[in-house]
């Protein structure tokens, strides 16, 4: 290590982040292109998205925005579809968030816990994270197929009746929401192992020293380690359930009988179906109020105690 | 002794079926990949295809013109990822480890941004590119992807972590801030850059949405788009075509993942900086 | 909508009215009649016209661009192909183009979207004098909207019934049935035999289309001239009745339409109501597995058949006088006899040229499954016809009454729901 001229002296327990405000100015610089763009791309449009719910947007020539005040909003509360749609993804964030959390962070343990094969191992099950979803839609139709479907066959073997999984209004969203586990899980993983591969050698040594058992090592070193990163994953999870699009998409189109309508196809369906984009920035804001009002409960976690 | 033997079968165990249950899938897309087009369907669990039409790939890479879709795919993923790269590690860094004013306002409009889905968006972002003389360029399929708040978020996230004597560290070994940021920083936020940087080119190498609006041009196809031409609803689905293409353009970044695996959970753990 | 109250900038940030501006001057002079101008008068130099449709225009867009441009020297025709998925993707996609300010000249529409471009965009009226003297006239009507030509139908289908006759016979069932009344006895019959339910009709994807054939095939009337559903009345309830005893004696499993294909092409499914176009990658897909026939769709019992014409045809979006000129000579050059014959015979469409039509009666296939719509004889009606833009939300009141009716509820409990739901959302 050499020892060269330092800007500044080095304060005894000062923090970088205490310098003051001659921060200001790297900061700025290293800023700018980020809020640059995101003012551009999420900022501006998104601005726009949701100023749409105020107006009736007419596409047919250019763009006309017709004022029509909380028409569109009164419209999208009134319409049962889309009541439907949000009361399905409360169910689906409840089927999925939770167990993707838990299945991804007991796989990375398991990965974890081998040294031979494990490369493989976790990239068998990182697999589903990278399937591309309109042939795996396909996949996943013959595997919950009524009849000859692998899934009741499988049933059928312990005596069970087939079930119509994606015909059926009670089982296709619980369906729809295991693929989005398949996959969800798949992610928060891999997020997990990275996590767990900074633990220090030195903190498994020490556990290995003091005798301490695998469970309270778990409970009471590795979990309180990993919660930087438990953080961002149930952030990541939260908002890929709430946001639910793709998987719906390719598998349901919603059905049926809107049985797996989701705020988001709903969003897009309104748009980009009925060519009613007052009406899709109506339903998109009030989700964004939404999550931004349990953003704010939870800003403590989001912001990671530094404010 | 024999309770760590039992431990040992049921990691076992457990092993196998979750693996079994992530590549289940997998392996009916490869069976269907090489299915001849009269068994293509079949009832229940038949590993292996009655009769076999390799031709499924041929069909693939032509009719669906997945050389190029690929290519496209890769120009397009690697330059997001540069963009967000170069964007999204000052941008986290600052956050987590400059002090100035408007740091919490600004750190919670960039949290804001998160919850702002992309199919929202999309309608006003493409009449913009488009307004722009963007529409049917590669351009118009990176730029609105230059930069990431999930990133941001996931990097400063992590760079919490890095320990403020590092900093100092490199600060007393007169490092200038882009110098700091090059040699401590990126080493030190290697997992979450890893992890980000794997998130990123899995969700835009398979993005959908966003290429159809702006891609019409067959010469900028990106591979969801191209085998979007074995789907059509009307004149039936080729599906054996469509299983070979799914697994064609799955292999280059399983590889690509296998690659970077390395990097991403080895050398980093103890603190130690790779590199 | 009151023009004085449009707004063509979103008045609260002056940089994004830019953005607007921009995008909704690209429009030009919509809505202004053009007065009509011959190809003759016009100077093709320099001139771009833009074709934008589904990868299954290919052949024909291709075609018709040599063949216009080496006609008129200096035109371009630029082909903008979509791989859309579907009908309904592709109109999204031309809607948002136009909306971009990128109007095409030519654009290939689902023939169940007709109302919605007729009402909303202001199509150019197809001449029929203009068009090849082969094309088969008797098509005009399917895109016709109070008594104008908008789009010429290209490729054309009508539902079908297709049958395992391996199943049937087995049930000692001989003939193809020729009503519901009769398909429903057959399927008792089948299911007895085999244990399992032996029919499917289209209960998403294109459940409105098969939905329409019933119902107007029963003599009920689909759309009323006011825009209102016409089908609930005595008529309407009795071919209705079609669905709800599949749903009541579960003679058909609530799957999707997609499954519903499996089903079929796994022999286990004895009849399904579909289109044609899926029979030439449905006999891949049996092979030599089954025999199996494509068949005129039952109708309800004392009923007629009037079927809605699905695929696709092509609509002139020009609003210049001298493009729309062209865009014309492009669509006759799309209508080519030969483009017509091929893709008839290679996805089974009814041909709409009465040249091609006589190649494919001469054609070996014409006694296979594909064969069934080439000697169909005929005249499909238009398909949907909901005013405006009603006409995806009203299919989506349409599929859920399938869904419902096939799923064990009774018609007079459905039927008023669903038409007054549809009848607030054509309002």
């Amino acid at each position: 290590m050499s020892v060269g001229l330092s800007e500044r002296p080095v304060g005894t327990g000062a923090s970088p982040a205490r310098r003051g405000t001659g921060q200001g100015r790297i900061a700025a610089v290293l800023l700018a292109p980020a809020m640059l763009l995101i003012t551009l791309f999420v900022i501006l449009p998104g601005l726009l998205a949701f100023t749409a719910g105020l107006f009736r947007v007419d596409l047919t020539n250019g763009v006309r925005w017709t004022w029509s005040g909380v028409e569109n909003f009164a419209a999208v509360l009134a319409d049962p579809a889309v009541r439907q749609a949000l009361v399905n993804t409360l169910v689906y964030c409840a089927l999925t968030i939770v167990p993707s959390l838990v299945i991804g962070l007991g796989l990375a343990l398991l990965a974890n816990s081998f040294t031979r094969g494990r490369k493989v191992l976790q990239t068998l099950l990182f697999l589903p994270f990278t399937a591309n979803l309109v042939a795996m839609a396909v996949v996943f139709r013959y595997i919950f197929d009524l009849r000859g479907g692998f899934a009741n066959q499988a049933l059928a073997v312990a005596g069970i009746g087939p079930v119509n999984f994606l015909g059926d209004t009670r089982y296709a969203l619980p369906t729809v929401a295991a693929v989005g586990v398949w996959r969800g899980a798949a992610l928060a993983m891999i997020m997990f192992l990275a996590g767990l591969t900074s633990v220090p050698t030195a903190v498994h040594e020490a556990c290995a020293a003091d005798g301490i058992t695998r469970f309270t090592k778990l409970r009471l070193v590795i979990l309180p380690l990993l919660r930087p990163t438990t953080v961002f994953v149930t952030v990541l999870t939260a908002i890929q359930a709430v946001q639910v699009f793709d998987t719906i998409n390719v598998m349901t189109q919603g059905g049926p009988l809107g049985a797996t309508e989701t705020a988001l196809t709903m969003t897009w369906r309104l748009g980009f179906a009925y060519y009613d984009l007052g009406q899709g920035a109506a339903l998109s804001t009030l989700l964004l109020v939404v999550l931004v009002g349990a953003g704010v409960l939870r800003r403590g976690a989001l912001t990671g105690g530094v404010r | 002794m024999n309770e760590r033997a039992l431990w040992r079968v049921v990691r076992a165990g457990l092993a196998v079926l979750t693996a079994s249950v992530a590549v289940f899938p997998f392996v009916w897309m490869l069976r269907t990949s090489v299915a001849g087009a009269d068994s293509v369907l079949v009832d229940g669990l038949a590993p292996v295809p009655s009769s076999f039409d390799l031709g499924n790939y041929t069909r693939a890479w032509r009719q669906a013109d997945l050389g190029t879709a690929m290519l496209n795919g890769a120009i397009v993923t690697v330059s997001i990822l540069t963009l967000q790269l170069l964007t999204c590690v000052p941008a986290a860094y600052a956050f987590a480890k400059l002090r100035f004013r408007g740091r919490g306002a600004l750190y919670l409009v960039v949290l804001g941004c998160l919850l702002v889905p992309t199919q929202a968006t999309a309608l006003p972002l493409f009449l913009g590119v488009s307004s722009a003389g963007l529409a049917d360029t590669l351009a118009a399929l990176v730029a609105p992807f230059a930069t990431s708040a999930f990133g941001i978020f996931l990097m400063r996230q992590h760079m919490l972590t890095i320990p403020d004597a590092l900093l100092e560290a490199a600060r007393a070994d007169g490092l200038r801030t882009f110098s700091t940021l090059r040699r401590v920083v990126v080493p030190a936020a290697a997992p979450a850059i890893a992890t980000f940087a794997v998130f990123s080119i899995f969700v835009h190498w398979n993005d959908y949405l966003w290429p159809l609006l702006v891609a019409r041009d067959p010469a900028l196809r990106t591979p969801p788009l191209a085998l979007a031409i074995f789907q059509q609803a009307e004149t039936g689905q080729d599906f054996g075509a469509l299983a070979a293409g799914a697994t064609i353009i799955t292999v280059p970044i399983v590889l690509l993942f296998l690659l970077a695996q390395r990097r991403f959970v080895a050398g980093i753990a103890g603190g130690e900086l790779p590199g | 909508m009151s023009v004085t109250r449009v707004r063509r900038s979103a008045p609260f940030a002056p940089a994004l009215s830019a953005v607007l501006l921009v995008t909704a001057c690209g429009g030009g002079s919509a809505g202004r009649p053009v007065t009509a101008a011959s190809a003759a008068d016009c100077d093709p130099r320099g001139v771009t016209i833009v074709a934008e449709y589904a990868p299954q225009g290919d052949v024909a867009a291709k075609l018709a661009k040599t063949r216009v441009e080496a006609a008129r020297p200096g035109l371009t025709v630029k082909l903008k192909m979509t791989n859309t998925a579907g009908y309904d993707q592709l109109t999204q996609q031309i809607v948002t183009d136009i909306a971009a300010g990128a109007r095409p000249d030519v654009a290939m529409v689902g023939l169940g979207q007709i109302r919605f471009w007729a009402d909303r965009y202001q199509p150019r009226p197809i001449d029929p004098a203009t068009l090849n003297a082969s094309y088969d006239r008797r098509f005009l009507t399917i895109g016709t909207v109070e008594g104008k030509v908008y789009v010429a139908p290209f490729q054309v289908s009508v539902p079908v019934l297709y049958t395992n006759t391996k199943l049937t016979k087995a049930a000692g069932v001989a003939s193809a049935p020729s009503t519901t009344g009769e398909l429903i006895a057959n399927a008792r019959r089948i299911r007895a035999a085999t244990g399992a339910a032996p029919v499917q009709v289209p209960r998403d994807a294109i459940a409105d289309w098969v939905l329409q054939a019933v119902i107007q095939s029963g003599g009920a009337t689909f759309v009323k001239p006011d825009g209102t559903p016409g089908f609930d009345d005595e008529r309407g309830r009795r071919a209705l009745a079609f669905y709800e005893r599949l749903g009541a004696e579960k003679l058909q499993d609530p799957i999707a339409f997609a499954d519903a294909l499996k089903q079929f092409g796994t022999g286990r499914l004895a009849y399904m109501i579909s289109t044609p176009a899926q029979a030439a990658a449905m006999g891949k897909t049996i092979g030599d597995a089954f025999p199996w026939t494509v068949t005129a769709m039952p109708v309800p019992d004392g009923g007629v058949a009037s079927l809605p014409a699905g695929g696709n045809g092509w609509m002139v979006l020009s609003q210049d006088a001298c493009r729309a000129a062209y865009a014309g000579e492009l669509v006759k050059a799309m209508l080519d006899p030969t483009v017509i014959a091929t893709s008839s015979k290679n996805f089974s469409y009814i041909p709409v040229d009465k040249e091609a039509a006589k190649r494919l009666a001469a054609d070996p296939a014409a006694g296979t499954q594909l064969g069934y719509p080439w000697s169909y004889t005929g005249t499909p009606t238009q398909w949907g016809g909901w005013h405006g833009d009603a006409t995806p939300r009203v299919n989506v009141f349409l599929q859920e009454m399938v869904q419902r009716l096939t799923g064990g509820e009774s018609v007079d409990l459905v039927l008023p729901d669903v038409v007054r739901r549809i009848s607030s959302a054509v309002r």
